[in-house]
């Protein structure tokens, strides 16, 4: 314990000086500045912004990168909460952030985002300084039988994330997982559902199909209904009231461990871990009944998962070397650029680079909640403009999202594409968060299903024999069973 | 005339077989040695089950009006299809010009010169991205 907190000492020593303190608020700032269009997320903030740190020294040029991260995540979800238009780590942000938009607590909704992440960042950095070398190895337990039973029990929750009918629930998952097969299949490299098009190979983007299903859908429902007026109206109340605050709290904490265990997890990261987070609310929360319809619970949670994971999915990346997400994989970049190669003596030989990096984490975290969620409302003073002349910028800024996390034109007919369909689905009542649930999991328990079919020979034994794996499988079955067991009792007390 | 549980069933049906038919086309493989065909039409079955049964449903409730307008949908999918190909063969300045002009449709009314504003602002906004933050836009 005292080892930890002398370590911890000697990373603020490092992290904390003027210049890095500097550095560190102008990173939160333009990230959060550029996060904050419709489209751009953590991933192209960072590979924007990325140039920026090429002359500075390596400490500063570390903490600089991890205000923009932060910044740019909070950004991010400021966009989804005001305009409905996400990125992969908030898109369970536009459920219940967006209806507290709708209902006129945007300052409410964006105050406890901030609150949560930070919040969400502390529990996680503890949990990194703690337990990062032992829990490096933790990766290591989760074969592909275990990754299998992960992601069913990920689809097994869609139940507790639609507010519609299981059965459009189920099927826009199914969607979301067929939608995920287009593409190159990584097994075996032959092309899936391309339609000869190259620009398919390597899959539809994320960013598109978020872009298309919530953002385009929202902007043109929002023309339909000929609603003229600006999102933003008057002054925003960023400061909540004690009953609110004490409901941000355990719904923060209880995502905080969500997605610091989640964010473990190669391939997981805080794209996974704010759908747990939110399952876990919608079934433990004192509030749940109220989740979906804009409830504090809907916002914190996810916040906090998401700002967990993200820091938790740092852990895999310095004790192992495995960068575990897009995101990981640039800033793994970034280290190395800066002469610094993770992996399992990455403790040992650059110990106040470890440290330094976990201080200046949470240094950026802080000040994202001193600097950023007071700044938000004059960010969002900038679209007091008529709506006729916002929803044509955004729908500019959708398409330089999409372009830029590629630099692909081509993407944008996807995304244009994924408006169309995301509209079906919105006059049809489906819902969207689903659809990318399926999207992000269904490739990972392809190749994981595949792998384990080709270790075990065909033979299913393992998913039951392997401790964790059995674990699961048995969470699957009660959770199943008890699905079963209320929707029959339903059945027969509506027969009476 | 249909109702909503009837349309869905027929989307999740037709989505079922548009990727369950086209599986067909790659390697099965067998359970040992999974080919990149099993998985998608095990799911589009699956699909295909949960839209027959919605069809059933649908057919139970009484039928009702959806509201789909088709205006704006197809204004704003043209105005980036748009976007995306002047930008690809011009530039996308071009674009730029293109998107609003046909996106601004939309709006319940149409003003030329609030049309000019917003291109200049975004043009002005597509130089700052690019020489200021170096974004590497076809400009």
């Amino acid at each position: 314990m005292i080892d930890i907190l002398n370590h911890l000492a000697m990373g603020f020593g490092h992290a904390l000086s003027l210049q890095n303190l500097m550095y560190c608020a102008l990173g939160c700032f333009i990230g959060t500045l550029i996060g904050l269009l419709p489209g751009l997320g953590p991933i192209s903030t960072i590979s924007l912004l990325l140039p920026l740190t090429y002359s500075m020294p390596t400490t500063g040029a570390i903490i600089m990168l991890a205000g923009i991260y932060y910044g740019a995540q909070y950004g991010d979800s400021v966009s989804a909460i005001t305009m409905k238009i996400p990125h992969a780590s908030s898109i369970i942000a536009c459920i219940d952030g967006y209806q507290m938009h709708l209902k006129g607590k945007t300052g409410l909704a964006l105050f406890t985002a901030g609150v949560s992440s930070f919040i969400g960042g502390t529990v996680a950095a503890i949990v990194v300084a703690g337990f990062a070398p032992a829990l490096g190895e933790m990766a290591f337990l989760f074969g592909p039988a275990e990754y299998c039973m992960l992601m069913l029990l990920g689809f097994v929750c869609v139940s507790l994330i639609t507010t519609g009918s299981l059965l459009g629930g189920l099927g826009m998952v199914s969607i979301g997982v067929l939608l995920g097969m287009i593409g190159t299949d990584v097994n075996s490299g032959v092309m899936r559902y391309t339609m000869g098009l190259p620009f398919l190979a390597d899959g539809v983007g994320i960013v598109s199909i978020a872009i298309g299903c919530f953002g385009l859908a929202e902007i043109v429902s929002n023309l339909d209904k000929k609603n003229e007026q600006t999102p933003f109206t008057g002054t925003i109340k960023l400061m909540p009231t004690w009953a609110e605050f004490k409901r941000i709290i355990p719904s923060a904490l209880r995502g905080s461990i969500v997605g610091s265990f989640l964010g473990l997890l190669p391939g997981g990261g805080p794209t996974i871990a704010q759908y747990g987070a939110y399952a876990v609310d919608k079934k433990f929360s004192k509030y749940r009944d109220e989740m979906g319809t804009g409830s504090i619970e809907g916002v914190a949670g996810q916040a906090a998962a998401d700002e967990a994971a993200a820091r938790t999915s740092f852990i895999p990346l310095m004790s192992i070397g495995i960068p575990e997400n897009a995101v990981m994989a640039l800033m793994l970049g970034a280290l190395m650029m800066k002469g610094i190669t993770p992996g399992p003596q990455m403790i040992d030989r650059h110990p106040e680079m470890f440290w330094g990096l976990i201080a200046s984490m949470w240094i950026g975290n802080v000040f994202l909640l001193i600097l950023n969620v007071p700044l938000v409302r004059f960010w969002l003073s900038v679209f007091k403009i008529p709506y006729s002349v916002l929803f044509t910028c955004i729908l500019f800024f959708c398409c330089l999202g999409t372009f830029s996390t590629n630099n692909n034109i081509e993407d944008i007919y996807t995304t244009a594409v994924f408006g169309i369909i995301g509209y079906t689905f919105l006059k049809l009542g489906l819902e969207a968060a689903p659809l990318m649930l399926g999207f992000i999991l269904g490739p990972m328990l392809e190749e994981n299903f595949r792998r384990e079919m080709t270790i075990s020979r065909g033979d299913f034994s393992p998913f039951w024999t392997q401790p964790i794996s059995a674990v699961m499988l048995a969470i699957i079955g009660l959770f199943v069973a008890y699905s079963l067991y209320r929707f029959l009792r339903k059945l027969t007390n509506k027969s009476i | 005339m249909k109702n909503q549980n009837q349309l869905i069933g027929l989307l999740f049906v037709a989505v079922a077989l548009i990727f369950g038919v086209n599986s067909f086309r790659y390697t099965m493989g067998s359970i040992d040695q999974p080919g990149p065909a099993m998985f998608p039409l095990g799911v589009s079955a699956f699909l295909l089950i949960l839209g027959v049964i919605s069809v059933i449903k649908g057919s139970m409730d009484a039928k009702e009006v959806i509201n789909f307008k088709l205006k704006n949908i197809i204004i704003v999918s043209v105005s980036l299809l748009s976007f995306a190909l002047v930008t690809d063969y011009i530039n996308m300045i071009a674009g730029i010009v293109v998107l609003i002009t046909i996106a601004s449709f939309s709006a319940s009314s149409y003003s030329i010169t609030r049309v000019v504003k917003i291109i200049v602002g975004l043009i002005a906004v597509a130089y700052a991205f690019k020489y200021l933050l170096g974004l590497n836009l076809p400009l």
